[in-house]
């Protein structure tokens, strides 16, 4: 009996001694009955103590894997473990629940932003002079209708000095032109007004020196010659109805606002001549 | 009850290129046809690009009009 005993205590011995896959079932099972209820310890959001066990499982698993990944998962791993060490299931329930109140609280800094760099991207609308909703229902409705015939008055002062603006350089570009150009002529103005509400009406701009330079074109006249730009002769005139004609017909304008003299040049082989570089000048011959 | 438009909301509602460019009938006048017709021509190109805050729309209107505008002004002063 006692050889008998000291036989199985050996071979106790023994199965203790060697490494067994069974123990660490059993040490699970231990944990399990002692520690946590049966449903969390699969839940896997709050990892209790006996977890440490499945992670090793899982980590043997994951052998083929790089040694350096698997570093620094392990690292991650214990960190994580020893924030649930220790602790009671109701304290690892407070700290979750604390977790997700950070990170919803996070989520909800990081959307405002997000939403105020799409505001910059939108174009700027013309709600600065508005006042905000608590000014409007501060104000009287005298202090309103005050506010209402102020912004009236603004607009209205700001169309006066467009236009004004515009009449001053309308007349600073006549009296320009009118110096080298023979604009006093009516031919010769209407030409310059049909190539320059041609070009207005494709919503380009042409200035009247550019238009008045056109029409010289047309008229075949060097730039040397602008001193006597004030006589036009019967043969000028004639000419200028035709090109008159020719634009209104539709040319002088040009397509793009930078300007190509291909307008010019289609006008001009209409008027059967090659502009001003004849021997005889603006005769045309 | 009816509500009854002042001239100034008609205006707004019924006249895109602005006071001058319409007769007393609503239809628009000279000007108002030179405007229309650059406008369609703009909106027509493929290579005109709106203002920033405007759509191609508002932005082909502000550039007809202005330089219709200017086009009037200068026939104005020059047939003075």
């Amino acid at each position: 009996m006692d050889e008998n005993k000291l036989k199985e205590r050996e071979e106790l011995e023994k199965l203790l001694s060697e490494p067994d896959e069974n123990q660490d079932d059993s040490a699970e099972d231990k944990n399990k009955g002692t520690e946590t209820p049966e449903g969390e310890d699969k839940g896997g959001t709050t990892p209790p103590a006996g977890a440490e066990t499945e992670d090793e499982n899982d980590e043997d698993s994951e052998e083929n894997n790089d040694d350096e990944d698997n570093s620094e998962e392990d690292n991650d791993n214990q960190d994580a473990k020893n924030r649930w060490n220790g602790k009671s299931r109701e304290e690892v329930i407070k700290d979750y629940e604390t977790l997700e109140g950070r990170i919803a609280t996070l989520e909800g800094k990081a959307k405002p932003k997000e939403d105020a760099t799409e505001d910059k991207d939108k174009p700027e609308e013309n709600t600065s002079d508005l006042p905000s909703p608590e000014e409007l229902q501060k104000m009287t409705p005298t202090d309103f209708a005050k506010w209402v015939m102020q912004r009236i008055d603004d607009g209205v002062k700001k169309t006066i000095e467009s236009q004004t603006q515009i009449r001053d350089s309308v007349k600073r570009e006549i009296s320009e032109a009118k110096k080298e150009h023979p604009l006093d002529d009516p031919d010769y103005r209407k030409m310059v007004l049909t190539i320059i509400d041609a070009a207005s009406a494709k919503g380009t701009v042409i200035s009247l020196k550019e238009a008045c330079k056109q029409v010289d074109a047309f008229l075949g006249k060097h730039k040397g010659e602008s001193n006597d730009a004030t006589d036009i002769s019967d043969d000028e005139r004639s000419r200028l109805k035709k090109a008159k004609a020719q634009v209104e017909s539709g040319a002088g304008a040009p397509a793009q606002p930078d300007g190509s003299d291909a307008e010019t040049k289609r006008i001009q082989k209409a008027l059967g001549r090659s502009g001003s570089r004849g021997s005889l000048g603006g005769l045309g011959l | 009850m009816v509500q009854k438009w002042s001239s100034h909301q008609r205006n707004i509602k019924t006249m895109p290129y602005g006071k001058g460019t319409y007769t007393k009938d609503g239809k628009p006048n000279e000007k108002g046809r030179k405007i229309e017709s650059c406008v369609a021509k703009l909106m027509a190109d493929p290579n005109f690009k709106p203002k920033k805050g405007m759509d191609k729309k508002q932005s082909a209107i502000a550039v007809c009009k202005a330089s219709v505008g200017r086009s009037d002004e200068m026939s104005k002063q020059l047939e003075k």
